[in-house]
């Protein structure tokens, strides 16, 4: 019975097995991954500094996965020597990522109401001439254009998706790299995921799919928390059940954070296998 | 950390093998496609059996009991349906169900035999304990050879299939033809481990997909890698490493 590896190290990797490493990492390190989460969150309080620090903390959790990935493991204070050097980076990688969002969301913005326009003097333009029959030309321009709505909002959906994904790394290579400013870490990730898409979109999902199964009883505490405090008068109360309907939110999203920062670094790790060969080497493997 | 978790299982003839196991990944996808076709399978039957009660009730009137008659039919096919579709595909397919396929996974007994009836009744009766509160997807999670409760009374594992190896569909350049035998003739491939071999063949198969500066970089190394391992001091001639990687495999699969 021929007993080779399914995979060797060098190969890339399928979906699921992305998936799984990205398990992997996380339990094996969740200790570690927990505590920079907290940091993360105490951060977040600050502002600007402390942002930035949020953004390279989530950055430093996928370069300790990525490092163990390529059997290089790092300790803390290593990888904290690497990433915090390039905080203002980080920053300014969140900044740009924040305006893109804004920009695309503009652009759809804008494209509904010039859609909106058009619908409005088309409609004034059959207005007059249906008089002769109100009902036929009325309702078959109603319909029409419901579906070119329809159909606005889900190209729109689509360039939302195929934007996100395309970014989905964008702070990991300026975690990693070397010689990679807060500007061109957005463009590694465009590179990256240059014809890949789709099987990030199924990463994407499957992994969703185990964070909302694993969270599921959060999420199911989270509606009793909603429900009890839609039901009290009683101000004291409220204002208890807000404050553990908050800490639940940040527990919740705490445990998922590293999670995600774990499969954005075998991502890295996989599309640089598959666009750049890493890995390939004749010298390490006597 | 290595990428996957492999565990090593000793059959009852002694012998070692080493398997990877399927991974959380992989198991979800499968019961996402399983449970898809599942799902359409027992919407059609339902809807076949609701048609045909009406037409039952028409024609038996008088029976009373023909309403619970009825609800406890339909719920006997959910029952069917739902253990009947991973026993039969996973005794079929031995151990495989389309979801598993399309995952390239497999269930396997714990000494690395093929899983049988037995096993795949076990894990289709066990199923519905562990999708109460993903209690199979934590101890998948959790312990160290992936269980869910169902592989822990069925003594089964599950798998990745081993991926035979594809044969190579790279184009090659006219080249590296005479190129190979003028290696063969005057270098000693010894130097060259298989592994090495699988790494060339990697890199030639997947090179359109890289990066144009990826591969210069790529290949150049490479290149210069395996001159090193064959003892060459220079190369015979000016050629591009792509072509010098090109005759290496072909002189490779040549010597005997």
């Amino acid at each position: 019975m021929s007993n080779l590896s399914p995979e060797h190290s060098f190969q890339p990797l399928s979906v699921g097995n992305v998936v799984s490493a990205g398990v992997r990492l996380y339990r094996s390190n969740l200790k570690r991954y927990l505590i920079l989460t907290l940091r993360l969150y105490l951060w977040s309080f600050v502002p600007i500094y402390g942002w930035a620090k949020s953004i390279e903390i989530s950055g430093r959790i996928s370069r300790l996965a990525y490092q163990e990935l390529i059997n290089e493991p790092e300790t803390m204070t290593e990888a904290y020597q690497k990433t915090d050097r390039q905080i203002w980076n980080f920053l300014v990688s969140g900044l740009l990522m924040g305006l893109i969002t804004f920009a695309l969301f503009m652009g759809f913005f804008i494209a509904f109401i010039v859609f909106f326009m058009l619908v409005g003097l088309v409609a004034s333009a059959i207005a007059p001439r249906s008089a002769i029959d109100t009902s036929s030309v009325g309702v078959a321009f109603s319909i029409f254009s419901a579906i070119a709505f329809l159909v606005l909002l889900l190209v729109a959906f689509l360039i939302w998706l195929r934007v996100f994904s395309r970014l989905f790394i964008y702070e990991v290579p300026l975690a990693i790299e070397d010689g990679i400013d807060g500007a061109t870490t957005i463009g590694r990730s465009w590179t990256l995921t240059k014809g890949s898409v789709g099987r990030i979109q199924l990463i994407i999902l499957v992994a969703g799919l185990i964070t909302w199964t694993i969270i599921s009883p959060a999420t199911f505490f989270l509606f009793a928390l909603v429900g009890a405090g839609a039901n009290t008068v009683d101000d004291g109360t409220s204002s208890v059940l807000v404050l553990l309907l908050y800490i639940v939110v940040l527990l919740g999203s705490g445990l998922v954070l590293p999670f995600w920062q774990a499969i954005k670094a075998v991502v890295y790790y996989d599309l640089r296998s598959r666009r750049e060969g890493l890995g390939l080497n004749l010298r390490d493997r006597g | 950390m290595s990428l996957f978790n492999r565990i090593k299982i000793r059959t009852p003839e002694s012998v070692e093998l080493e398997f990877t196991l399927a991974g959380i990944g992989n198991r979800t996808i499968a019961l996402v496609v399983d449970y898809l076709i599942w799902g359409a399978v027992l919407i059609g039957l339902l809807i076949f059996w609701g048609v045909l009660s009406v037409q039952l009730e028409r024609y038996l009137p008088n029976n009373r009991n023909i309403e619970l008659w009825i609800s406890a039919i339909s719920l006997l096919i959910t029952f069917t349906v739902y253990t009947g579709y991973f026993v039969i595909f996973e005794t079929l397919w031995r151990g495989q169900t389309p979801g598993k396929r399309y995952s390239k996974i497999r269930v396997i007994r714990d000494d690395g035999q093929p899983a049988g009836v037995t096993q795949a009744i076990l894990r289709a009766l066990i199923r519905p304990i562990d999708d109460t509160f993903f209690i199979g997807l934590l101890l998948i999670v959790l312990t160290k050879r992936e269980k869910r409760l169902g592989d822990l009374i069925a003594g089964t594992l599950v798998i990745q299939e081993e991926r035979s190896i594809v044969s190579s569909n790279f184009a090659i350049s006219p080249e590296a033809e005479s190129l190979a035998d003028e290696l063969l003739a005057n270098q000693n491939l010894n130097g060259l481990l298989p592994d090495d071999f699988a790494v060339i063949r990697e890199y030639l198969q997947r090179r359109s997909m890289l990066e144009t500066k990826a591969r210069t970089d790529l290949s150049l190394r490479l290149a210069r890698q395996a001159k090193d391992l064959l003892g060459m001091q220079e190369l015979p001639y000016q050629m591009t490493p792509d072509l010098f990687l090109e005759a290496i495999y072909l002189a490779y699969q040549k010597r005997d």
